[in-house]
């Protein structure tokens, strides 16, 4: 008896800690990644107000990937400065192409109307990915960058990030691709090391995943699963016994 | 909403449809001797009278109908151009008709009873109106049809279009509805889908169960129609009867139901005009959904600062949407500001005024939501980006289907599609295309392939033959103003003969792909012995 209204007012109390807790930290409010890329994350997952920035050989594919798990959640994502985007890739990824919206940049795209452009997008977009960031004054992107933790949007940058300081930086060790041979074959899947840095990461973290995976998508790659993989199958033989 | 309900009664009002068939291809301007089709959705929707005497027919495939007329031109299908372009028809009548109304480009509706009485009777009023409009559209063909209510006068319009007369004759059924019935009655019930959007999966039950002609339908008794059918076969009944059209509730809204705005400053461009078109009509279609309706008919007026005024009446039997109702201003404006002689001035006011609402029945959403916040807040900033950079600059995907990997979805522009209705422009139609390149699929597709040049051990370009043969196997990889590097692997050719019927669009190509030493991995195409990359999986 006493117990039970231990616990009930153990089940009270939580009750209020949520209903009067005066701040949200910033891990609760996270946008999901796929699993395989959450070792890479502090939180998890995307925290809303960063910037993310992916640079290196495969910086497309990762800059996709990054996005997939919040895409797939009811995300609108937004890209601008990337009309050479691979759609078949993307829907093959795992991107909801019914929320994803193309800008082309119209050329000779003052400094004021880039930030205007992208303001609108941080506005109404969880998701915004931007490849070829112009020169920009530090104190634009700064403005920028308030406005998307305002807003609570992530934003990704592809390739350089010219005067964005990025929360966390994903670059890719070696890919290495599997499946094609010596004029035959076909590109299969691509292993990729993963290594995120970034300010308030205490030392890097990586993970390995398969980018594209053998049906386009993401698969998490262990060294174990990679075996059972290569490893040929050697078929016993089975000695037949003489029954009933 | 205090709305007085509209005493329609039984007896739809006496209108007359102005109806040009084939318009797209007038519109396009194409000459009437020249075999021309338009085409949407790889299906033709218009033909120049030339084309039609060669067979071709609306709903004939590409292929079928460059077989049957093999020096067919094809237009793409752009219903902004086709809006546009009736602007001219729209003037030219409203200088004798007052309250135009018009559906979708090519036809036009009025009340016929106020011009007939004063132009001399129906006839007369009905040949000076295809006069105008034959004077101020070339090579159009035209048909005029007056009767009691909108399907019947459609269909005499269609009548009077398909006699391929110099001059339409103006098809006319007397008043009432023993009249309206004599003229339905035989028809085939293949009409209602053609003119009422009735429902083709409805028709084609109708048939099966022996009811054929508009007659036969006419004569079952409405309470049964009602049972078997549901509200679909109730109003096929109730216009097959020669009865009203129009929705049951339709009511016309109380008069200080409208939405405006003025510019301080004329506008004289389409493009700010259209976004504030945009808030207007967002702003209107809100009013009208918090009372649960939707507006069939809508008035849009605009002003310039030297008092011109374009005035137009637009009918939907399914509601205007926010993006229908913006989609026929842009066509309106479009025309008007780009007519002969031009405007004189900006323009200083648009209005938009509800003329008839019914009760919005709605589409049913998913079950889960439909749309979330995220998809409002989307749709919001999708807007105000394209006022930002223009409306040719905002994309969304669309399913096209293809062989390369460029040519499965395609960009579309969101002045043609709609943002958050997506179920029809990424319908993916499961067809097979052999020779297309399985997953995964490069991450990168280049708008314009990139000239490379490939070289074998011994330092010669390689090449491939008509049978898919390679000179020897390529060693290096050199893209323009990039040092050369060694392919690690390689695989291919894989050969594909694309549109071989079409001498312009013809491409045949050897495809490869090949990783680089530092880890790259790309799509390689032969073309012409010519080498370029045209993707990256990067």
């Amino acid at each position: 008896m006493e117990r039970g209204s231990s616990q009930a007012r153990h089940e009270q109390l939580a009750q209020l800690v949520t209903t009067v807790a005066p701040v949200t930290f910033a891990r609760d409010r996270l946008l999901p990644v796929h699993a395989a890329l959450k070792p890479l994350f502090p939180d998890a997952g995307l925290t809303r107000g960063s910037i993310i920035g992916c640079s290196g050989a495969a910086a497309m594919s990762v800059a996709l990937a990054t996005v997939v798990g919040a895409s797939a959640a009811g995300s609108w994502l937004a890209v601008a400065g990337l009309p050479a985007l691979g759609l078949r890739a993307a829907s093959e990824v795992g991107i909801a192409l019914e929320r994803l919206v193309m800008v082309a940049e119209p050329p000779q795209l003052g400094e004021t109307a880039w930030a205007n452009m992208v303001a609108a997008l941080i506005d109404g977009f969880d998701l915004v990915a931007l490849a070829g960031v112009p020169q920009i004054r530090a104190g634009t992107a700064r403005r920028l960058q308030a406005r998307l933790q305002a807003r609570g949007a992530v934003l990704i940058v592809v390739g350089n990030p010219g005067q964005f300081s990025c929360d966390l930086d994903i670059s890719v060790q070696h890919p290495t691709w599997q499946g094609l041979g010596d004029g035959s074959g076909r590109l299969a899947r691509r292993r990729l090391t993963l290594v995120a840095s970034g300010r308030r990461l205490g030392r890097e973290r990586r993970t390995e995943v398969w980018l594209p995976g053998a049906d386009g998508g993401i698969e998490p790659a262990s060294d174990v699963a990679a075996d059972v993989v290569l490893q040929p199958v050697v078929l016993q033989p089975v000695a037949l016994k003489q029954v009933g | 909403m205090s709305a007085r309900p509209v005493a329609y009664g039984d007896a739809p009002p006496r209108l007359a449809v102005l109806w040009c068939p084939d318009w797209s291809v007038v519109a396009a301007g194409a000459s009437p001797l020249e075999p021309v089709a338009v085409l949407y959705a790889n299906r033709v929707v218009a033909r120049t009278p030339a084309a039609a005497t060669a067979g071709v027919r609306q709903g004939h495939r590409r292929r079928e109908a460059q077989r049957i007329c093999p020096s067919l031109r094809l237009i793409d299908h752009d219903p902004a151009r086709d809006g546009r372009e009736f602007e001219a028809a729209v003037r030219s009548v409203a200088q004798m008709v007052p309250r135009l109304e018009t559906t979708e480009p090519g036809s036009l509706t009025f009340l016929a009873r106020g011009p007939s009485r004063y132009f001399g009777g129906e006839s007369a009023m009905a040949q000076r109106v295809v006069q105008l409009v034959i004077d101020a559209v070339p090579n159009v063909v035209t048909g005029i049809g007056i009767a009691d209510g909108r399907f019947t006068a459609g269909v005499a319009a269609r009548q009077s279009a398909g006699q391929h007369a110099a001059a339409a004759v103006p098809v006319i059924i007397g008043s009432g509805p023993n009249d309206t019935r004599a003229f339905l009655d035989p028809l085939s019930v293949s009409t209602l889908a053609d003119i009422a959007d009735v429902s083709g999966d409805l028709i084609d039950l109708f048939r099966r169960l022996g009811v054929r002609r508009l007659g036969d339908l006419a004569a079952l008794p409405a309470a049964d129609v009602l049972a078997r059918f549901g509200r679909a076969g109730m109003f096929a009944h109730r216009i097959a009867c020669g009865g009203d059209d129009r929705a049951a509730d339709a009511v016309a809204p109380p008069p200080e139901l409208f939405v405006t705005q003025a510019f301080e400053d004329p506008v004289h461009l389409l493009d700010p005009l259209v976004f504030a078109a945009k808030q207007l009509a967002q702003q209107l279609h809100d009013l009208l959904v918090a009372n649960g309706r939707v507006c069939t008919r809508l008035s849009v007026v605009a002003e310039t600062e030297h008092g011109e005024r374009s005035e137009h009446l637009w009918y939907r039997p399914n509601g205007l949407s926010v993006a229908a109702i913006v989609e026929r201003v842009r066509w309106q404006f479009d025309g008007w500001i780009q007519q002969p002689g031009g405007l004189s001035g900006g323009i200083v006011l648009i209005r938009f005024t509800p003329d008839e609402v019914c009760s919005d029945d709605g589409s049913q959403l998913g079950f889960w939501g439909g749309r979330t916040e995220a998809d409002e807040w989307a749709a919001r900033a999708v807007a105000r980006v394209a006022g930002l950079v223009g409306e040719q600059q905002v994309f969304v995907p669309a399913w096209r289907g293809g062989r390369q990997p460029g040519d499965a979805y395609a960009w579309v522009c969101i002045d043609t599609a709609d943002v958050t209705e997506p179920t029809e422009r990424l319908a993916v139609v499961e067809a097979p295309w052999p020779g297309h390149l399985p997953a995964p699929s490069p991450a990168t597709v280049m708008a314009e392939s990139v000239p490379a040049e490939v070289f074998d051990a011994a330092g010669h370009v390689v090449r491939v033959n008509g049978r898919g043969v390679l000179s020897a196997p390529p060693h290096t990889v050199s893209v323009r103003g990039r040092p050369a590097e060694t392919i690690a692997a390689w695989a291919g050719p894989w050969p594909i003969d694309e549109r071989w019927w079409d001498s312009r669009q013809h491409r045949r190509m050897a495809r490869f792909q090949f990783t680089t030493s530092s880890g790259e991995a790309l799509l390689v195409v032969v073309e012409q012995q010519q080498w370029w990359i045209t993707a990256v999986y990067s």
